[in-house]
């Protein structure tokens, strides 16, 4: 159905989706920041997190977070190597 | 009637048999493949004895058609001086001394030691072979019970791991061969062999066999099996689930629903009709999604006794949440399988 290059592909500009997102101007509007804020929401986060639980969201948060610091540099490669095929053998 | 008895044909032409080689006592008498050559076989030639002299110390892997070059010369000669050689033991046989065999030996031994110390090094850590070989680990009344059970779950009464405690006071689980509850690589790896060949029998049924289907149907089912893989992974972390020694049952667990498939495909080499197909395509969707339940139950809702770890609470939170990750996961099972039936 789908090839391996169209998955391939696919995966590759979700990733870059998600290492695009820019982290003060819109992760923080939307409360989606890692950074945990230390006074506001400080009551809430405390409760769902007394013992150790994390929520789903903050799971997501942590997930897109540790995706964007850790895949910067390998998605610089992974981009200009798909950028060179394009051009070279794209047709 | 003049009787004439049967005599066996006497043949007119005068037939020789050429003699057969003689057979040399000594395998001097053919040419020699070893890697090096030997010591002294009692052989009246000068020559090759200035040779091995030459040869040995150095590096006792040469090639042999050095060896043979020398030994090609004097072809006839050996067959004459058979009956004064006296077969070397062993090694001797084959043109190698003790010593240049041990060495070549310890040579051997230490280059498997090297190789292994460096997969271990670099790839020990992606693959735990003591895992993956404890989940070969199978008996054929396993094999057996384990396909009843995938397809016909609701018969089965108890469906926990047994767990034995070793001596440092880890708990771990006992293997397939004594606990069929235990998850197994075996029953999947040779389902997705069969159902390889099973699309390539089928399309050969309907006469549009190619062997580039037995690679395109082999590619497909490992997709789907690495998408519902990362599905479960993904959700686990989400839900907070410890999988660090579980990978090899989780693609165990993935790797079971090809039995179902297989048997839905023989059924539909039986010509039943569109609605009863459907029926037992349902049946084994069904079969399958409750036999994961039962068996993922234990991966994501731990069990009080063997959690070691601090993440393991069981509390409202995380058991509806989990119970619900579970379900939609047994619930994509039909996904896959819909996928892996169209073969």
């Amino acid at each position: 159905m789908f090839g391996f290059g169209t998955i391939l592909y696919v995966s590759l500009l979700l990733v870059n989706a998600m290492a695009v997102l820019s982290e003060d101007r819109f992760l923080a509007r939307i409360g989606w920041s890692s950074a945990r804020p230390p006074n506001a929401g400080f009551q809430t986060y405390d409760q769902a997190q007394g013992q150790g639980e994390v929520g789903i969201k903050t799971k997501l948060i942590e997930l897109i977070s540790a995706v964007r610091t850790l895949m910067r540099i390998p998605l610089i490669i992974l981009n200009s190597l798909v950028i060179l095929y394009e051009l070279v053998l794209g047709g | 009637m003049a009787h004439v008895p049967l005599r066996h044909p006497v043949p007119t032409h005068p037939v020789s048999l050429p003699d057969p080689p003689s057979t040399p006592s000594s395998p001097d008498g053919y040419q020699r493949f070893s890697s090096s050559p030997g010591p002294a076989p009692p052989q009246q030639h000068p020559q090759p004895q200035m040779y091995s002299s030459q040869h040995v110390p150095a590096y006792p892997m040469t090639s042999p058609f050095q060896h043979n070059q020398h030994n090609a010369h004097p072809p006839p000669q050996p067959h004459h001086q058979q009956q004064s050689f006296v077969p070397q033991p062993s090694f001797g046989a084959w043109g190698v001394n003790d010593a240049t065999a041990q060495f070549g030996m310890q040579l051997g031994t230490s280059a498997v030691a090297a190789g292994q110390e460096y997969v271990q090094k670099n790839f020990g850590g992606f693959i735990p072979l003591t895992s993956v070989k404890a989940h070969f680990n199978v008996s054929n009344s396993y094999v057996i019970n384990k396909i009843k059970l995938v397809l016909f779950p609701w018969m089965h009464k108890s469906w926990k791991r047994r767990v034995l405690r070793t001596e440092q006071g880890h708990v771990e689980y006992q293997s397939p061969r004594d606990d069929i509850n235990s998850p197994d690589l075996y029953i999947p790896l040779m389902a997705f062999v069969t159902y390889v060949l099973i699309s390539g029998f089928h399309s050969g049924i309907h006469a549009r066999f190619h062997p580039r289907i037995l690679g395109e149907s082999a590619s497909s089912a490992l997709g789907v099996i690495i998408v519902d893989f990362l599905s479960i992974y993904v959700g686990c972390y989400f839900c907070s689930v410890q999988t660090s020694g579980q990978v090899l049952d989780i693609l165990a667990y993935s790797g079971y629903k090809f039995v179902g498939v297989i048997f839905t495909i023989l059924s539909s080499y039986l010509y039943f009709s569109g609605a009863l197909y459907y029926v037992i395509f349902f049946y084994f969707f069904f079969a399958n999604a409750l036999f994961l339940l039962r068996s993922l139950r234990s991966l994501v809702l731990p069990d009080p006794a063997l959690s070691s770890s601090p993440t393991a609470n069981a509390s409202a939170y995380y058991r509806s949440r989990r119970i619900t990750f579970l379900f939609i996961e047994a619930m994509c099972q039909i996904v896959y399988m819909f996928f892996l039936v169209r073969v």
